[in-house]
């Protein structure tokens, strides 16, 4: 990077980190850190929400998942909408009523302790995982780029984050999520713009997607209709596992994870909760699309510019063994001759659209997938061979994609604003997640069950000290996040390993009455144990799982309540 | 009438926190711009229905 760079960079945190500690002062009791004294506009909200949702992986994976899969990663969203809805309906004015910190008391109001510390620990266990993996996203920018140690970064951009969030709560969270988004918005607009700028004359926006099309990755909607056929299942995203199964996943994220819940419980009243919902289930599809379609358009910029035969540059040149060096060299001789190519019947696609010859475009689309699958043949290639010179090397360079583009191709200057982009989203969502996971375990666990009876400056005090200890944790994750390959993927495959029995059991709160405590936690307990079994089966892709998850869980507390032995109860009138 | 079980569970049982001063037909939790918010609702799920529309046209335009 250039000096520039640097100064674009520095300025930009600077003036976000500053605004958040400005707007964070005078914090007394856990109710202002955690809540804000529930004063916020239904547009912080909807900040906050974005903000938390749309980590660092958003912006560095998400292009890169266009760009190896296509768009279709967009229809994962689709269920999204219709959580927000129902969120708004059943569970913000029940919350908003009880006055709850954290999503699990209400659990105890309606169950018992039991059920409430299961649920919270599920949240602490996945939610403190994830977060692990949103540290090491930025993490590996910076070791890539300044050729550090991807442990010490971890470190680094850690705690950097720790000072951060300890010392501002939710208010420092809220108000820079705000002012990150602003510059989000605008660098991934100017990142989306250059790419287009930056294809050859005569190469149109629209031939871009003819291209991107052409190659399919475009296929933003897609409907297998046999059910029986196993890739039903299997598929990972499909209109119908995007509605049904991130319909179950949004609801879970949305409606049970503390970092969201967390957010929306410091509205000022109800309708500015449903407000910030509802516009996120406005806004989400559409900014997902364009996420992606910026990697989409990548891929047609590719077809024009050299590619690295891994975009995980600094893998490559970490390679020290001659013999597989050589090999290597052989491999990207090979690529960029197959490039060549693909570039001549690029452009020559290009000219057939302008004249609208349909059966020549048919001609070179087929010449144009058979090169693809060569380059993508000598990609896998290279990947075996780092993997054979170094066998913990991370040979999956979806992650890089975009950040290659942006190192090569922008300007001095849209190169710093973009990474201080890549680092904002990062805090903003790590942020909020440590907010969440320090208020869960001091109200849910250690006001609760431990120390009930302390002043409020014990527990501000508290507080601050659990924010450390999960930025901690937070870190140690971190440093085993390299084996999980695409890192969008690993998060939400993370989350659907818990979520759905979550969801459940809230599920059970709202909607069935005459299911009990006992019966609650003994069916959350069998149905995590199957969705690790189905998981590990691999039967399903993981969207289903939160959907299984959410139903088993209802499914075995009905049973449960039927074959548990009822204690003899009194009925109190209150 | 709100019922509690007395036995093992009496143990676990929590203060029954104070209700907020907010009903949800309070003038401050009306919706914005509509009388309704159901017609909140219907907006958001038409809004989605129209983007999928769009996304399956914008498929089928570029495959």
């Amino acid at each position: 990077m250039s000096n520039l760079d640097w100064w674009v960079m520095c300025l930009t945190f600077l003036v976000i980190i500053s605004y958040g500690v400005y707007k964070s002062r005078g914090q007394r009791n856990v109710d202002s850190y955690f809540l804000d004294n529930k004063s916020m506009p239904w547009y912080l909200i909807l900040f906050s929400i974005i903000g938390t949702q749309a980590s660092a992986v958003t912006f560095l994976s998400a292009p890169g998942q266009a760009f190896t899969d296509g768009m279709r990663f967009v229809q994962y969203y689709f269920g999204l909408p219709i959580a927000m809805i129902v969120i708004c309906i059943a569970f913000v004015p029940l919350f908003h009523k009880l006055k709850v910190y954290t999503a699990y008391q209400f659990l105890e109001n309606r169950f018992d302790l039991k059920t409430r510390s299961l649920t919270a620990f599920l949240f602490l266990l996945q939610r403190g995982m994830s977060t692990g993996i949103s540290i090491y996203a930025p993490a590996i920018i910076v070791s890539s780029i300044l050729g550090w140690n991807i442990y010490w970064t971890n470190i680094f951009m850690g705690g950097f984050l720790i000072i951060y969030t300890v010392l501002g709560g939710t208010k420092a969270v809220a108000h820079t999520q705000k002012l990150q988004l602003f510059i989000i918005i605008a660098g991934m607009a100017l990142a989306g713009y250059m790419v287009v700028h930056l294809l050859p004359e005569g190469v149109s926006f629209s031939d871009a997607l003819h291209i991107a099309g052409k190659s399919g990755k475009l296929n933003v909607i897609t409907t297998p209709t046999n059910v029986q056929d196993h890739s039903f299942w299997q598929d990972k995203y499909t209109l119908w596992s995007g509605l049904i199964g991130g319909f179950f996943l949004a609801l879970s994220y949305f409606g049970t994870d503390q970092s969201q819940v967390g957010r929306y419980l410091t509205a000022r009243s109800i309708r500015e909760s449903r407000m910030g919902l509802l516009l996120n289930g406005l806004v989400k599809v559409p900014m997902q699309f364009l996420i992606l379609l910026i990697g989409a358009l990548l891929f047609a910029f590719y077809q024009f510019q050299p590619a690295p035969l891994s975009f995980n540059e600094m893998q490559l040149q970490k390679v020290e063994d001659p013999v597989i060096s050589h090999q290597l060299h052989g491999l990207q001789s090979r690529f960029d001759s197959i490039s060549g190519q693909k570039h001549a019947v690029t452009l020559t696609l290009v000219g057939q659209l302008h004249k609208g010859d349909k059966i020549q475009v048919a001609s070179s689309r087929e010449k144009l997938n058979d090169l693809q699958q060569k380059t993508d043949q000598l990609r896998e290639q290279a990947k075996t061979l780092i993997k054979e010179a170094d066998p913990a090397a991370d040979t999956n360079d979806t992650n890089y994609i975009f950040l290659n583009f942006v190192i090569h191709y922008l300007p001095r200057g849209l190169i710093g604003l973009l990474f201080a982009i890549i680092f904002l989203a990062a805090w903003g969502s790590i942020a909020a997640a440590l907010n969440s996971l320090s208020s869960t375990t001091v109200i849910d666990i250690y006001k609760r069950s431990i120390k009930p009876l302390a002043s409020e400056a014990h527990y501000l005090k508290a507080s601050r000290w659990m924010t450390l200890f999960w930025g901690v944790f937070c870190i140690i994750i971190a440093q085993f996040a390299n084996k999980l390959g695409s890192l969008i993927e690993a998060v939400n495959v993370l989350g659907s390993l818990f979520y759905g029995t979550i969801l459940g059991i809230f599920m059970i709160a709202f909607f069935m009455k005459s299911v009990k405590g006992a019966a609650a936690f003994w069916a959350a307990i069998l149905t995590e144990a199957i969705i690790i079994l189905i998981y590990n089966l691999d039967i399903v892709s993981f969207l289903w799982l939160n959907a299984i998850g959410c139903l088993l869980t209802m499914l075995f507390g009905y049973v449960f309540e039927w074959l548990l032995p009822k204690k003899s109860q009194v009925v109190i009138d209150n | 009438m709100q019922e509690h079980s007395i036995g093992a569970e009496q143990k676990t049982q929590v203060p029954k926190m104070p209700p907020t001063k907010q009903p949800l037909d309070a003038p401050e939790n009306r919706p914005p711009l509509f009388k309704r918010w159901r017609s909140w609702y219907v907006l958001v799920i038409g809004v989605l229905a129209l983007l999928i529309l769009l996304f399956y046209l914008f498929t089928n335009r570029y495959d």
